[in-house]
């Protein structure tokens, strides 16, 4: 069976071999999603940071895999309550031979304010940014506006470009005094290069490909492959296929139901690592009545906790991992992942207890069940259509009255922040790679106007959780802070106030010749990529 | 009447295709009848019978014992419920898992064990750190490299037999659980009833306005041919996919986008008759007579137009079908939850390349024979109500 269809998909797809028959230095990658501009600042999303890891550097590298922040273009820091100084690496050095300075280093800070038109903005980690001072041409101290124990892991989001101008700018929060803007226009048609990488942006044609070569006089290691080409292949068979028949090396985000075909396939190789990227259901906690529940005479159940309690209780999360997902997700224990800084070791996944939720219904004056639509987008998480349904089948399960409705994405975050859902499907990472950025994001109270509980939706909210993550803010002891983190985290887990399901398992498939790396932030790392021993 | 039928089963295909699409129109009449499970009833189907191969049993999950073990030196001992694991060392690097419960062990399962560890006759699943046992009833051998560890963490489930029921999937399942045999009877009903309906409605909407175009003449005639004209000018998807955008997902909203798109075909045609008759005698009498408009138009001129617009109708069913079934396939279409035949090739899809063939072969094998069919009907009736190809 499995040989037979292996077959067919590689006759499907022979045309993309036939361009294929290249030298064993290059390193073809089919990713499901292109980066949509060269320009390091330009969006905060995946693809786009994904490439910028290997073509821009940051001040330092974040490694999610070890939990440790590397040195980068920064080569040593020091930090000193509020005051963090950076020595950059002399070593480091723009294409036409300029050594990394300082100025080029405000002139980032300051660009990811001012890019041109950008549909999603870095912003978020420079907000900490009090005031930049350089120290002479190869130092430079970042000044926090308050003690800020995640600025290192914000900055490695930042890439940095070579500034126009020679005199270092003075960092404020607006302009910074100029009006010198690189374009992203420039970075894209190739006339500036986009920073300092171990890969160097060689040919950028949207909806096709992204062709990338070494950089020769990079400082750091070199990087294996003379050349990578990311091919932009969004549709799931396709980019199986082009794997299957060899037309690329190593594609991205495998889909679920094609994980068995290419483990049982003896020259590919499968690489994953568990993602931070927790996929849950919201609760309206704030509407009243609540837009897409009926039958309750105007009250919002969902602010009984009895009764997310009840909705926790009815989800078998092992099943829906082992079926829906094939195995191919960890249960939600908390809601920062197992591996990831914050992480609370002793919650367990909420239990599968069908008759305790219908117990709990009743207590709470809902003996009949009522009627409940819950939202799911159809194309943007792994699987989510199949994940949503499953679940309204659970609720199904203890009485209620439950439809589902989906969208594509493009509509229905949109509906999601003007609250027109009771019940909603999510997922929210650590982007920073520490759980604080990811538990700000989701059960703070919501206030968009500070950047605060940006996926909480539903606005789940509670004063104590509020406090203890605003001390872990300013809380720069380790310790302390994961302390912090994990009383929050219990809280809500208690409070019932989010229904947590899984968290992603972010797989890869490469030809079984090819070393690539893992990472939970669902980057492509390139340069690290080597043919295996 | 007979006379009818019997010129009608002249061409033995047409005579089939008659008799499938009977078949089909009885599907979506007393579909809850025929059908073994109601689809619809999230109740009644469960994510343990997902992707099952057609002509499998439904399976009643045996009881399921979870227990975490800690092995210090290689030792440990849990009990769940009835069931008792016991691991003990046989030789250095290696252990030994027995379960003792009532009876056989179904199946057995060994997760969280670390990376370089293996169990002897097992299965390791792709990604996670899980191992199948091939044979659950007897005990497990894990291997951990040269040396046992001094604390050993693992998980153990092990499952009773599954019994299996009289309730069979003659189709497979779906990746829900849902039976495809009672799926795709219900998705038969929805694409039918929507389809007919959808056409009867043009055919009301479209004749309706053919013959007022035809009566009044003048203005009235080129306003409604030149929007008739404006709209088939732009492609029958497109202004389905704009007015479900526009409008929402549900059954009614659909029958609204394929009225809009098919009264065209209808207003057209019944012009074009009507005018014929209008210059009849027949028509003139009427008119002597003084009788109502209405009256004329739909007791005089109607009847005359209807041999035609019973062929377009039959087509057309064929074509509302198609289209809310591509609708449904691109996801503007129905509730996920109350799939049509559209929608259940649309998941089934997804499937193909895993192999679970099943999911989308037999609601588009279905759809295909209805479609097929309701338009050789169609082609049947258009041929005998020419006369040109009268013997």
């Amino acid at each position: 069976m499995t040989r037979s269809s292996t077959a067919a998909a590689a006759i499907l797809s022979a045309w993309a071999a036939w361009g294929g028959a290249a030298g064993a230095e290059e390193l073809r990658v089919g990713v499901a999603a292109e980066p949509v501009a060269i320009d390091p600042h330009f969006f905060r999303t995946g693809p786009n940071m994904s490439l910028r890891e290997n073509i821009s550097d940051a001040l330092v590298y974040n490694n999610q895999v070890t939990g440790e922040v590397e040195p980068r273009l920064a080569a040593r820091w020091q930090v000193e309550d509020v005051r963090w100084r950076f020595e950059l690496n002399p070593e480091a050095r723009f294409a036409d031979g300029e050594a990394v300075s300082a100025a080029d280093v405000i002139y980032s800070l300051c660009r990811v304010r001012n890019v041109p038109d950008s549909p999603g903005t870095f912003l978020s980690f420079i907000e900490t940014i009090a005031a930049v001072e350089p120290e002479g041409e190869d130092a430079l101290t970042i000044v926090t506006k308050g003690p800020d124990p995640v600025l290192l892991e914000s900055l490695s989001t930042i890439g940095i470009v070579q500034a126009p101008m020679d005199a270092p700018l003075t960092y404020d929060e607006a302009d910074c005094g100029t009006d010198d803007w690189l374009s992203t226009q420039a970075f894209n048609d190739g006339s500036l290069e986009a920073g300092i990488g171990p890969y160097r942006v060689t040919s950028y044609r949207r909806g096709i490909e992204t062709g990338l070569e070494r950089n020769e006089s990079y400082y750091g290691p070199a990087p294996h492959y003379e050349r990578v080409i990311l091919r932009a292949i969004p549709e799931n068979g396709a980019r199986i296929a082009a794997l299957l028949s060899g037309g690329v090396d190593v594609i991205d985000a495998v889909p679920v139901n094609a994980i068995d075909q290419i483990y049982q396939n003896e020259k590919l190789a499968l690489i994953s690592a568990p993602a931070s990227r927790l996929i849950f259901f919201a609760f309206d906690q704030e509407g009243e009545p609540s837009p897409k529940i009926a039958g309750t005479d105007g009250k919002n159940p969902l602010k009984d906790v009895r009764v997310r309690k009840a909705l926790n209780l009815a989800v078998d999360r092992a099943q829906l991992v082992s079926t829906t997902m094939e195995g191919i997700a960890e249960e939600a224990r908390g809601i920062v992942m197992g591996t990831v800084f914050g992480a609370h070791p002793d919650l367990a996944p909420i239990p599968h207890d069908p008759e305790q939720a219908k117990a709990l219904l009743a207590e709470a004056g809902y003996p009949d069940g009522f009627s409940l639509t819950i939202s799911s987008p159809s194309d943007r998480y792994r699987n989510d259509t199949e994940v949503a349904q499953a679940v309204t089948q659970m609720l199904a399960g203890i009485g209620l009255d439950v439809s589902l409705e989906t969208y594509p994405q493009s509509v229905y975050f949109d509906r999601a922040s003007n609250y027109e859902y009771s019940m909603y499907l999510g997922g929210a990472g650590a982007d920073t790679g520490e759980g604080l950025s990811q538990l700000l994001n989701l059960i703070h109270t919501r206030d968009t106007e500070r950047g605060l509980g940006g996926a909480n939706r539903g606005r789940y909210s509670s004063e104590k959780v509020d406090a203890l993550l605003q001390e872990a803010l300013v809380t720069l002891d380790a310790e302390t802070r994961r302390g912090l983190l994990q009383e929050a985290q219990a809280i809500v887990y208690e409070d019932y106030g989010y229904m947590p399901l899984y968290h992603e398992v972010a797989v890869w498939a490469a030809r079984a010749d090819v070393h690539f790396e893992p990472n939970a932030g669902q980057l492509n790392i390139l340069y690290t990529a080597r043919p295996a021993e | 009447m007979t006379g009818f039928l019997k010129e009608f089963a002249e061409s033995r295909m047409a005579a089939a295709c008659l008799a499938l699409s009977l078949l089909f129109a009885a599907c979506a009449l007393f579909a809850p009848f025929i059908a073994p499970m109601n689809p619809y009833d999230l109740r009644a189907f469960s994510l343990d019978d997902a992707r099952l191969p057609p002509g499998s049993r439904q399976v009643e999950k045996g009881g399921l014992f979870r227990a975490t073990l800690s092995a210090r030196e290689g030792a440990a001992e849990e009990s769940e419920g009835a069931a008792t694991f016991r691991l003990v060392e046989e030789a250095p690097g290696r252990l030994l898992l027995t379960v003792e419960t009532e009876g056989t062990l179904g199946a057995l399962r060994i997760l969280g064990l670390p990376r370089d560890a293996s169990v002897e006759g097992a299965r390791r699943h792709p990604i996670r750190s899980e191992w199948t046992l091939a044979d659950p009833t007897a005990p497990a051998a894990i291997e951990t490299g040269a040396m046992t560890p001094a604390v050993l963490n693992l998980t153990v489930e092990a499952e009773l037999p599954a019994t299996a029921t009289d309730t069979r999937f003659a189709l497979g399942t779906d990746s829900y659980g849902r039976d495809m045999l009672s799926a795709i009877i219900y998705g038969i009903r929805i694409s039918f009833i929507v389809g007919a309906i959808g056409a009867v409605g043009s055919m009301a909407v479209g004749s309706a306005l053919g013959l007022a175009a035809a009566w009044f003449g003048g203005r009235v005639d080129a306003a409604i041919m030149r929007l008739a004209g404006f709209q088939l000018s732009i492609p029958s998807l497109m202004v389905g996919l704009l007015t479900l955008t526009i409008l929402g997902k549900g059954v009614d909203k659909i029958l609204i986008a394929i009225i809009l798109i098919q009264w065209t075909v209808f207003a057209r045609t019944t012009r074009s008759v009507a005018l014929a008759e209008l210059r009849s005698d027949y028509v003139d009498a009427a008119r002597g007579l003084r009788l109502s408009a209405v009256r004329i138009n739909l007791r005089h001129i109607l009847p005359n137009c209807l041999p035609p617009l019973l062929v377009i109708l039959t087509i057309n069913i064929a074509s509302a079908i198609t289209l809310e079934a591509s609708l449904s396939f691109l996801g503007v279409g129905l509730p996920l939850t109350q799939p049509s035949l559209g929608m259940l090739i649309a998941n089934g899809y997804e499937y193909m390349f895993s192999n679970l063939y099943w999911i989308a072969i037999f609601p588009g094998i279905a759809l295909m024979l209805m479609v097929v069919s309701i338009n050789v009907v169609g082609d049947r009736l258009r041929d005998m109500f020419n006369p040109q190809l009268k013997r």
